[in-house]
């Protein structure tokens, strides 16, 4: 007999013959998520997935066999905040794209991080717009040709772990696709994690950053990652200069701080319990 | 802070106090806001009483801006809360894509504009009916919508509480249309016993329901939802979809299906939803006006009668969907219609569009302003056949 | 699972099945190929589909590392230990 492939239990009949096209990193994410999911011996029934506009925004959407919410552009952390907040049983997982979570997002991102509000948060970075047909983001590195800069990119590009980590997430991690294994295992951290979890993983788009800026094919830019990956501790005895065009993967934050669910249920005690007053 | 929902008795209450008061009395549990001049008092009483309510788990929140609210709101919607925001226009004008996206969802959910003087920062304390068609056919694609118009803090408490009820029974985002006069006037508000108060709850989809195969829901206009929470592994998607949510983004016929579904469910159900105050009788003139406006025109019938004029009223209680039955069956009975508007007409031309009889227009003197009794009369006197 | 499967070899007890119909060809993505340390794996003939997905033609050398497996985008491999 031959056998399903064990993590299709999770995903959609109809929806398993995914959208991305051959090679793309996001479904080496998708694995891993899932993957994550099935160690921890958790029910999708118990998960909200919550995502934007966008490649990675099709990780859950509509592969996922589970409550998912397909929203704007930008906004799935403001979808998924009232998601949380209304129903706190709810394990709430927001699966997006660069773009879609740090520019047009970007003020959710940073405000739903300051509240440390009990989500996890997966930031797909390709340094593009891909499904638009690869336009300049954000976090394309400096110089690139795209469609949007053809005379190369002029701008500074995101330290999206960065920005996440100042503005107060709880869990911080960056993994590029090729460590996979990692991703599980920081995926099941930020699950395990009662607070704001973010992890950021670099994922590679081989048509519309590949092929139409001569990086290469979708092998060529996993070696490519490979290459450029540097751990955290390897990264803290190198100067900026060695460090510059490398990725430094890596968890980088691990604290535990007042959630704003938990918050939420003692405020609502405290205004409950206190003395009925005026109207 | 008082713990119970329903605050019944008698009040001397400010508008937008009564309109927080009705989304309670309605059973909202969850509310997103923004501060924004003059709607900010509504958040202000939520955030007091939601938390604070025994026994539950109200939730307020302000978030970092009118988007996020109003997207905030959809996501709580979807856990089967009954949403609310609260803003003015420079927020509804953000908010406007998320209005199109709960119409494409079929989210239930009340968003309250409490209009001022625009366009753009204008002035904030002033009163405007500047978004009337902001509230119809504000977001972008062909839909249709329902926006209520309150035109006094009674009516605040009222008319959200029936907002709220229409957003349950027919799956859709509904406007209470406010402006800055009622939502800052204070007057009595009478809040009757919970038990005298007509609450509608959305229908849920019944437990076992599965979104791949399920089909019995398509001969009804407005599916059972299926929240999130039940196990039914909702897919929820703002793209063009079937009525099963499955994604389609190829097919015209999907797009054309989408569009007329969702209009259809309003329009085939407009006679259980359209709201009008006719007071016309036999008069010869009827005065059409919605919200605050209506109080100067309610006020100018007497003026008149006095002056030799027989002219009432015609209310559209409900500004959405438009009555265009009923207005025009009333120019059918009327000799002349004055549309009266804060604006410089925008319920006008849809009445024009119907009415048989002559259409006349009066804003008042001052935009920003309830018009002057007198210059109503004077107005009369010179359409008066 | 439709596509190749593979016989049971005489001493090892691992197999490798291949969904040619998720598979998006070795040409486009070719990650298992790339990825596995013990060249397991050939390009097979064109599908009706037009793509050439892998056929693991070395399966005495897998040592059931599970890299294909996990890198392939569209899980369109399964590795099997049986004992």
């Amino acid at each position: 007999m031959k056998p399903t492939h064990p993590l299709h239990k999770y995903m959609r009949p109809s929806a398993i013959r995914t959208a991305n096209c051959p090679g793309c990193g996001n479904g080496i994410l998708t694995q891993a998520i899932l993957r994550a999911i099935d160690e921890e011996g958790l029910d999708m029934d118990d998960f909200v997935f919550v995502s934007g506009i966008g490649c990675a925004a099709w990780i859950p959407s509509p592969l996922f066999l589970a409550d998912t919410l397909h929203t704007t552009h930008g906004r799935p952390i403001a979808f998924a905040t009232g998601v949380k907040l209304a129903k706190p049983d709810r394990r709430v997982m927001v699966i997006s794209g660069d773009g879609d979570l740090l520019a047009i997002g970007g003020n959710h991102f940073i405000h739903a991080a300051r509240r440390n509000i009990d989500m996890t948060v997966v930031c797909v970075n390709n340094g593009i717009y891909g499904m638009t047909g690869g336009q300049v983001a954000p976090t394309t590195p400096i110089g690139l040709r795209t469609m949007t800069s053809p005379y190369g990119n002029i701008e500074n590009d995101f330290d999206i772990s960065g920005l996440a980590t100042a503005a107060g997430a709880t869990y911080v991690a960056r993994w590029t696709v090729i460590q996979t294994r990692q991703i599980t295992k920081s995926v099941r951290k930020a699950l395990e994690h009662r607070g704001f979890s973010f992890i950021e993983v670099v994922s590679h788009c081989p048509v519309q950053f590949g092929r139409k800026t001569g990086m290469g094919s979708s092998t060529q830019m996993l070696d490519w990652l490979k290459e450029i990956s540097v751990t955290a501790t390897k990264a803290s005895g190198m100067t900026p200069a060695e460090l510059e065009g490398k990725i430094v993967v890596g968890e980088f934050v691990d604290i535990d701080k007042p959630v704003l669910d938990v918050e939420l249920e003692r405020m609502r005690r405290d205004a409950q319990g206190g003395d009925d007053a005026e109207n | 802070m008082n713990t119970d929902r329903v605050l019944t008795g008698r009040h001397f209450m400010q508008g937008n106090i009564a309109c927080a008061e009705g989304a309670l009395a309605a059973g909202c549990t969850f509310m997103a806001g923004y501060p924004i001049t003059p709607a900010s008092e509504i958040s202000e009483r939520m955030a007091s009483r939601l938390p604070a309510l025994r026994g539950e788990n109200g939730v307020f929140i302000q978030m970092e801006d009118e988007i996020s609210s109003l997207a905030a709101v959809i996501g709580a919607s979807w856990t089967g809360a009954k949403s609310m925001t609260a803003t003015s226009g420079p927020g509804i004008s953000l908010m406007l894509e998320h209005v199109g996206y709960a119409v494409g969802t079929e989210t239930p959910c009340v968003i309250v504009n409490v209009q001022r003087g625009g366009p753009t920062t204008g002035i904030p304390s002033v009163e405007l009916q500047g978004d009337l068609i902001q509230a119809g056919h504000g977001s972008h694609g062909e839909y249709r919508i329902i926006a209520v118009a309150p035109s006094s803090p009674q009516e605040m408490f009222d008319h959200t509480v029936l907002a709220f009820n229409l957003a349950e029974k027919y799956r859709t985002p509904v406007f209470v249309l406010a402006d800055s006069f009622v939502g800052h006037m204070r007057e009595e508000v009478v809040i009757p016993d919970a038990s005298g108060i007509e609450i509608a709850d959305r229908v849920i989809s019944p437990g076992g329901y599965n979104q791949e195969t399920d089909q019995g829901f398509l001969s009804v206009d407005v599916a059972p939802m299926p929240i999130f929470g039940r196990g039914f592994r909702s897919h929820v998607t703002s793209s063009c979809h079937t009525e099963t949510g499955k994604r389609n983004v190829t097919d015209a016929t999907a797009l054309d299906n989408f569009i007329r579904k969702l209009c259809g469910k309003i329009e085939k159900n407009r006679d259980d939803i359209v709201i009008v105050d006719d007071a016309t009788n036999d008069a010869d003139i009827a005065m059409v006006a919605y919200g605050t406006v209506f109080r100067a025109a309610r006020e100018a019938v007497g003026a008149a009668r006095d002056a030799g004029i027989s002219a009432d009223t015609f209310r559209p209680v409900t500004v959405w969907p438009f009555p265009d039955r009923e207005i025009h069956e009333l120019s059918r009975r009327v000799k002349a219609i004055l549309v009266l508007e804060n604006n410089l007409g925008q319920m006008l031309h849809f009445v024009r569009s119907v009415a048989e009889c002559p259409v006349h227009f009066l804003e008042p003197e001052v935009l920003g302003t309830l018009h002057d009794i007198d210059r109503i009369v004077a107005k009369l006197k010179d359409i008066a056949p | 699972m439709e596509g190749a499967d593979t016989p049971l070899p005489k001493n090892r007890h691992i197999r490798i099945f291949v969904d040619d119909s998720l598979c998006k060809g070795t040409d486009g993505c070719g990650l298992c190929i790339h990825v596995c340390p013990r060249n397991v794996y050939d390009k097979a003939d064109m599908t009706d589909r037009g793509i050439r997905p892998p056929k693991p033609e070395r399966v005495d050398d897998c040592t059931a590392c599970y890299l294909c497996m996990m890198y392939c985008p569209d899980f369109a491999l399964v590795v099997e230990e049986n004992e």
